[in-house]
Order: C-alpha cells, then structure tokens, then sequence
C-alpha cells in the first residue's frame, strides 16, 4: 500500500509506476467482475489509470489511494453497463463457471456455486456490486462505504437486500429473461 | 449450505481463478503506459502561464458568467416564451409512445414550445416535458428534408447563449432564440428533437435505431410490427401488460431456455413483441452477421405454456453498432 503523501512526494511518473505495479492487477480484476467481459475490463481498466495519472497531482490522501481507484474503477464499470452496447448487444460469460468446476471439483457442489456466479450476474448494477466488492473483493463495510460514497448503514442495507434477491432467484428455480 | 456461505466460497474461488490473469495484466499495463506517453505530450508539457489561462477558461470564466457544471451537462434549461398548453396530434402521439416503449423516457406533459414560431413550414411543434427533461419537438412534412438542418449556437456573449437554425427556411424574426447553455439536435423521419440534455438525444439515437432493426426484422418475415406490441421486462411495472404479467414472465422464462444457447457475442439481444390479445409471441433478434431470426410462441391456456410454433432465420440488412 502506497500511503497517499507519499505519493504526492515523489515524482509523478515514478508515483504511477509505483501505482500501477500495486494496484493494477486488483483493479482489472474488479472490472472484470463488473461487467464479465475480459475487453471491456481490460479498456475500463486502462481508463481508470489514464484517469489517475491525470487527478495523480490532486489526490489530497483523504482516503486511502486503493479505495480512490476502487471508485473510479466502480464508477467507470457502471458507465460501461449503462451503455446501448451492453444493454443490447449479447455477451458471451465468461468462463467463470467452467473456472469454478473446475477448481472446486473435488471440494464443492459445483454446479450451486457456478448458478450462484450466473444469479448474481443477472442482479442491478448496485446489488451485483456490493457482493462483489464484499465477497470477492472481502471489503470491509467502511471500506465499501468509502468506495460508494455512502453511509454503512447503507452498505449493510444493500447487502442484505441483495442476499434476498439471491435467495429470491435461487427459489425460482429457472432462466430469468436479461 | 446458505447463501451467506456459498458467497463467501464463490468469493475465495473467484480470486483463485483469477490468478492465472496476472500475465494477460501486463499487457494491460505496457498500454496504459504507450497511452500515458501520447496523452502527455500535451497537456503536461504546458508552460504554467499557459495551464493558468486554460484553467481561467475551463473554471474561472464560466463562473463568472454564471454558468455551472451541472449547466454544461445539459442541466440548463431553454428560455421559455410562453407556458400555454395545447392540442395534441398523431404524430406526437406515436412519439410519447415510441418513447414509453423503447425507453425510461417518461412524456409527463405537453406544452407550447419556444420553436413555434420559428420555421415556415412545419406541421406541428411541441415542447415534451418528461422525467428525463425536456425535449422541443418540431414534426415537418414529408416534402422537407431535415437531415441538412443544424443547429449554430453563439456563447461569445457572456451570459447571453443563443441559437438558430440553418439548413431549413425559418422567420427571421424569431431568431436567434435564447438559451443558457449549449443545445442538442437529433434528426429522424422528418422530426427535429431539441433539448439541453446531451444524454436524451443519445437515447434518441438508441430507440430510433432499434425501432428501424425491428422494423427490417418484422418486415422480413412479412410480419406486421402493428398487430403486436413491445414487451420490455424492465418496463413490466407499466399499465398495459399488468393482467399478463405473469403469463409473459413465463414467456421470457421459456423463450430464453430455448434461444439463449443460440446467442452468440455481439449479437443483439432478443426482443418479446406480443399481440394484442396475448396469445402469440414474437421473439426476434439479429446477429452480428446480419442474419434476422424469428421465434414465434403461442400460448395454451389449458396448459398454460407457452409453445414454440416456428422458427425462422433470413439475412438482414442492417448492422450492429458497436458502441
């Protein structure tokens, strides 16, 4: 972790190198969970480091630098889900499920996990947003709540419901129309 | 296990699948920087007094002429002359239902617009007030082409935006008319849209082409788009398909089952179109090819299914955009 004053002490350039080598792999990452296409991360991810780079001078280190691009990367995620391409153009998923078969085979039922992954794919934007920063990012809820920019009474508020819908969904029992 | 625990299991085995992504990382990485290096060049190389001034016309001016962000965003409104309410039409009719169908733009009310008296020969000119903002209106006759129009803004006066029109004969009288901030034009089947809100008319843009896609799509199987009408999941809330609810969720549920491993990336997604009665279904979508493809569902009530009776595919005309 890179404290924030820190950063503002160095060189801008080294500041970014520094920038990039600890937080980029984390970033792609959670943009990839967003929005589950691999190009669509890799350009958002790119977007939200151009995007530092260029504010890298205005971080006044209120917040943790981590959590800063946490909330561009959030931010930029829910633009690119907003957008006609997303909303109308069919994606393949990713091979998220065949990964969980194939690493939990031995261990898991694998089949209600990789459901699960294809449930939360199918929730709004806020839900499938807060499980992934809590359960596969494992965010604490201030942590969340800096991210978001909301209370953490919201956080767990929007935790909750988002469980429900899962349970929701899972009682179904069935495909649920995009 | 509960859900609680099966999250938590996915959590964990979601980042260990991950981990094989750390090499493809670099990559993105090796382009940021390529990016960074051309971006740089400019801005960051500026001498101070030349970022001072950049900053005086980016921040300090536009407050000072009263201007704001949310303002350059389309947050503005158009100078209104008058607040009269008057008749609807047809035409403007089939756009509040073009937009309740296609889109989350809500027609609330239906006012006079400031563009009425401005050109020479129009059929009908209305301001749409809706949830989204307004949007000024202006439905030509077939005889007038307003793909030439454009809209030519002034900001040179502080404080004092104007705008007019060229490519279309207009009263001379009536412009330049005001507004306190930048406009947006969008042009389609003789209409003009008018509104300060630069995401409206990229909505606009959004329905527009997917009414001409399912146009081409009903038309190729010499289906008529009239008999049926548009079912949006997103806008099952809405009065006209409360009593079917349930019977069209079961559509989505079953119509999906069957296409949805027929999907391939980049294709558009599929549309629910049911008739009138609600009896038969249309599913329809394009591929990236182009190729149109129709499902055709009926329903039985004894059973309460819907049935797939036909399936149909034939090479379209129009693409897919990609953004």
């Amino acid at each position: 972790m890179i404290p924030g004053m820190t950063l503002l002490n160095e060189t801008m350039d080294s500041s970014f190198e520094h920038l990039m080598q600890a937080h980029l792999y984390k970033v792609y990452r959670l943009c990839y969970w967003l929005v589950k296409d691999r190009t669509a991360a890799e350009d958002i991810t790119q977007e939200v480091f151009l995007r530092a780079y260029k504010h890298l001078s205005t971080f006044r280190g209120d917040s943790r630098i981590e959590t800063w691009l946490y909330r561009i990367a959030v931010n930029e995620s829910k633009r690119y889900v907003r957008s006609w391409s997303f909303r109308n153009i069919f994606y393949f998923a990713q091979p998220v499920d065949k990964g969980i078969i194939d690493t939990e085979s031995q261990v898991i039922r694998k089949d209600e996990l990789a459901n699960l992954a294809l449930l939360i794919d199918k929730l709004p934007f806020r839900h499938r947003q807060i499980l992934i920063l809590h359960y596969y990012e494992e965010l604490s809820i201030e942590t969340i709540s800096e991210i978001l920019g909301i209370s953490t009474g919201a956080v767990y508020t929007r935790l909750h419901r988002a469980r429900e819908q899962i349970k929701t969904l899972i009682s179904k029992e069935g495909e649920i129309w995009m | 296990m509960d859900v609680e625990d099966m999250l938590r299991k996915l959590g964990k085995t979601s980042q260990l699948n991950f981990e094989n992504d750390r090499v493809h990382v670099k990559e993105v990485e090796e382009r940021i920087n390529l990016r960074i290096k051309r971006k740089g060049s400019k801005l960051f190389k500026l001498p101070i007094p030349a970022i001072v001034t950049l900053l005086a016309i980016t921040i300090i001016i536009p407050s000072w002429m009263g201007w704001n962000i949310s303002q350059q965003k389309g947050m503005n409104s158009v100078t209104m002359h008058s607040n009269l309410s008057i008749e609807n039409n047809d035409a403007v009719n089939n756009i509040i239902k073009i937009l309740h169908e296609y889109s989350d733009i809500e027609v609330n009310d239906i006012s006079n617009s400031q563009l009425t008296n401005v050109f020479l020969s129009v059929e009908k000119v209305v301001q749409l007030k809706t949830n989204k903002g307004q949007i000024d209106v202006a439905i030509f006759p077939e005889s007038v082409d307003v793909e030439s129009v454009k809209l030519v803004e002034d900001f040179s006066v502080p404080g004092n935006v104007t705008y007019t029109f060229t490519g279309l004969d207009i009263k001379e009288e009536s412009t330049p008319l005001k507004a306190s901030g930048p406009n947006y034009l969008f042009k389609k089947n003789h209409t003009l849209f008018l509104t300060n809100n630069s995401a409206i008319v990229k909505k606009l843009h959004d329905v527009y082409y997917l009414i001409e896609v399912h146009d081409e799509i009903f038309h190729s199987f010499g289906l008529n788009k009239d008999d049926y009408q548009y079912y949006r999941p997103q806008n099952n809330s809405k009065q006209e398909f409360v009593e079917s609810e349930n019977n069209l969720e079961k559509l989505s549920l079953e119509s999906m089952k069957i296409i949805r491993s027929k999907l391939k990336k980049g294709d558009l997604m599929p549309a629910i179109f049911v008739n009138k009665v609600g009896t038969e279904a249309i599913v329809i979508y394009k591929s990236s090819d182009k190729t149109n493809h129709m499902y055709k569902f009926t329903f039985e009530s004894t059973s309460e299914k819907w049935i797939l009776k036909d399936n149909l595919s034939v090479q379209g005309v129009k693409s897919i955009p990609t953004n």
